[in-house]
């Protein structure tokens, strides 16, 4: 397929996103008129903002929709662009932001923090995220460093320690649960994924972590070109590369946790996201990562307005959605890997 | 004016004001609207100890659970009621209501539906409710955790729905057949060991902490699952076995299905055939229809 050029796919991509997040605040479970939200924004931008004056569409759009809008497309940027650096290192391209142990962890730091949050008060809840992020951070550490040969990140070790790791906490997980049982509910939730209730100080909360993980992403992506070649001839040619390996793995599981801890586990778009746009726009990572970025949060988005407008007044669990989306396009990456 | 027509618009006034006084006093559920007139605005400390002042009486009200939509077509205020969630059945008129989700709440539809009024359970759902609150939404919060919080709140939600009355009267009937119950518990020398089977598997019952347990205390008998660690305990037959049941209570309608388990056809309430079928929501929900489970627990324990 012909390589398309740069700027055009930025700015088709650019145009795409925007389009998305205009569909997504005009679509949910409740049916508002396309006038009502132009002249709700309005209304919002002109400081009518108090609860009385606002009114229920103004609320509905400016407090629920919009907020969740711009968070699925913070947290499918971060998702996609953690896909991009985990396939660039492990040059695997099975390799999505959870195979070293990123889901796992969150998964048990959001069960201890379920469990702890009557020690701590009901204020528990909201540390969910906190510890989802650190317990994403600290099993991805754990992988890397049971990778290491020689000090050197074997690619293969890398994958096997995070089946192995994945494996252990998610039972760990899983005996909480049983002893758990008031949580498990939540927790379940909580692995599918959702961004249902989610509000400005989510958006608040995420975006230094998903601005840092989206800067250093873009300072490594000439690198990873360099690191595509093979590490032995990134090495002659001057790439430091275990220092590398490490920095972009850093991205990603940052990236990949922030995701996680603010809408849970959310599978196959890291997965998925970087392949597509790959065979659109190349292999070279200076379109590939912005590109994906900007698909990943348009598609994303999608999923959470087919998330919300299906079965309304029930959400379905957003991972449920690109897990289902996801298999066929599975099945078919692995018929065209001859390929590769 | 002159004299005369002063004195006569007095005594007009007076009499006015007596009369609107006397139609408030008279009983319950008439009269509503000048009962509530007198009534607002009411301020009161939910259970999560916030004020909530209430202006006027609240027209359009959300219900965020089953026990609280019972609570509120008991008090009469059903009418009023513009949103409850997907498992909200009882009464029939409920089910007729819009629908604003289920354990995870629309708020989308909740805002569409502009209540002057949300009440919810405080413990699980304490995080929505602070969402709803920065949504700029007026919620009350209840707490039910044993049998006498439900009179309470009756007598609570009367007051801030303007049907004080009938949050009195419904309070009063709950306590007095309660009591009741104990009187004729009181009587009683035996206290038959029960089993309470939610669900089946894994093998789940109640323990402490529940209302179900609390129901069986009260009725005059004692739950084996008493002691467990926490409130809805896995066990394994083994010990339901071993700690011989004179009551099997069942929650899901699976008579047969527990009958023909061979395992615990020793124990004493199979052998007796004291195997009961309840229906979960009455035993489970701190509305008015608790205390109908704990008069048919009484006469499922003490035939």
């Amino acid at each position: 397929m012909k390589r398309l050029k740069t700027v055009p796919v930025l700015v088709v991509s650019a145009a795409i996103l925007l389009a998305v997040i205009i569909i997504g605040v005009g679509l949910g479970a409740v049916q508002i008129p396309a006038t009502d939200i132009i002249k709700s924004i309005i209304n919002y931008l002109r400081g009518f903002r108090g609860a009385d004056q606002a009114g229920p569409w103004q609320t509905i759009i400016m407090q629920i929709r919009l907020p969740r809008v711009i968070l699925a497309a913070m947290a499918g940027s971060a998702l996609a662009t953690g896909g991009v650096c985990f396939q660039a290192v492990l040059r695997n391209p099975l390799a999505d932001p959870f195979v070293i142990g990123v889901s796992a962890g969150a998964g048990l730091g959001a069960a201890l923090g379920l469990a702890l949050s009557e020690w701590l008060g009901s204020t528990g809840i909201a540390l969910l995220p906190v510890f989802s992020f650190l317990g994403a951070l600290l099993a991805t550490a754990l992988v890397y460093g049971l990778s290491l040969k020689n000090r050197r990140v074997d690619v293969g070790r890398l994958l096997l320690a995070g089946v192995a790791v994945s494996s252990f906490l998610t039972a760990l997980m899983s005996m909480l649960i049983v002893w758990r049982q008031q949580d498990m509910q939540k927790l379940v939730f909580w692995m599918m994924g959702s961004f249902s209730g989610r509000g400005w100080e989510h958006v608040q909360v995420t975006l230094p972590y998903l601005a840092a993980g989206l800067i250093s992403a873009g300072l490594l992506a000439g690198r990873l070109n360099l690191l595509a070649l093979g590490e032995e001839r990134a090495f002659y040619l001057g790439l430091r590369v275990e220092v590398f390996k490490a920095w972009a793995l850093l991205t990603g599981s940052l990236l990949a946790a922030t995701a996680v801890s603010v809408s849970g586990v959310i599978g196959f778009v890291g997965l998925m996201i970087p392949h597509i746009v790959r065979l659109l726009v190349g292999p070279d990572h200076l379109i590939l990562l912005p590109a994906s970025a900007l698909v990943g949060a348009a598609f994303l988005i999608a999923a959470d307005i087919a998330a919300r407008i299906i079965m309304p007044p029930i959400e379905i669990p957003i991972g449920i959605l690109t897990a289902l989306s996801g298999t066929p396009f599975f099945l078919w990456l692995l018929r065209k890997r001859g390929q590769y | 004016m002159n004299r005369k027509n002063l004195i006569t618009f007095l005594l007009t006034c007076v009499v006015t004001i007596a009369i609107v006084l006397a139609g408030s006093g008279s009983g319950a559920g008439a009269g509503n609207g000048v009962q509530a007139a007198f009534a607002y605005p009411i301020t009161m400390k939910d259970d999560l100890g916030r004020s909530v002042t209430i202006n006027a009486q609240p027209q359009r009200i959300i219900s965020l659970t089953p026990s609280v939509t019972e609570m509120l077509f008991a008090l009469g205020v059903g009418p009023r009621v513009v949103g409850v969630t997907n498992y909200c059945n009882y009464p029939a008129e409920a089910l007729a209501v819009a629908k604003i989700g289920d354990t995870n709440l629309n708020f989308e539809r909740i805002l569409e539906l502009q209540p002057d009024l949300i009440i919810g359970v405080g413990s699980m759902q304490a995080e929505d409710i602070n969402k709803l609150i920065s949504l700029g939404q007026k919620v009350f919060v209840i707490e039910a955790v044993k049998m006498v919080d439900v009179p309470r709140q009756m007598r609570i939600l009367g007051r801030i729905l303007g049907n004080a009355t009938v949050g009195e009267n419904l309070a009063a009937k709950f306590e007095s057949r309660v009591a009741a119950v104990q009187k004729k518990v009181s009587q009683q020398k035996a206290r038959p060991r029960v089993f309470i089977e939610i669900w089946n598997e894994p093998l789940m019952t109640a323990g402490p902490n529940t209302f179900m347990d609390e129901l069986i205390v009260l009725a005059g008998g004692s739950n084996i699952a008493g002691n467990s660690p926490n409130p809805w305990p896995q066990f394994s037959m083994e010990t339901v076995i071993e700690r011989d049941p004179e009551v099997i209570i069942l929650t899901c309608y699976n008579k047969e299905e527990a009958l023909s388990r061979k395992a615990w056809a020793g124990t004493s309430a199979i052998k007796n055939a004291r195997v009961y079928e309840v229906n979960p929501d009455i035993y489970s929900r701190p509305a008015p229809r608790l205390v109908d489970a704990l008069e048919e627990m009484y006469s499922l324990l003490h035939p």
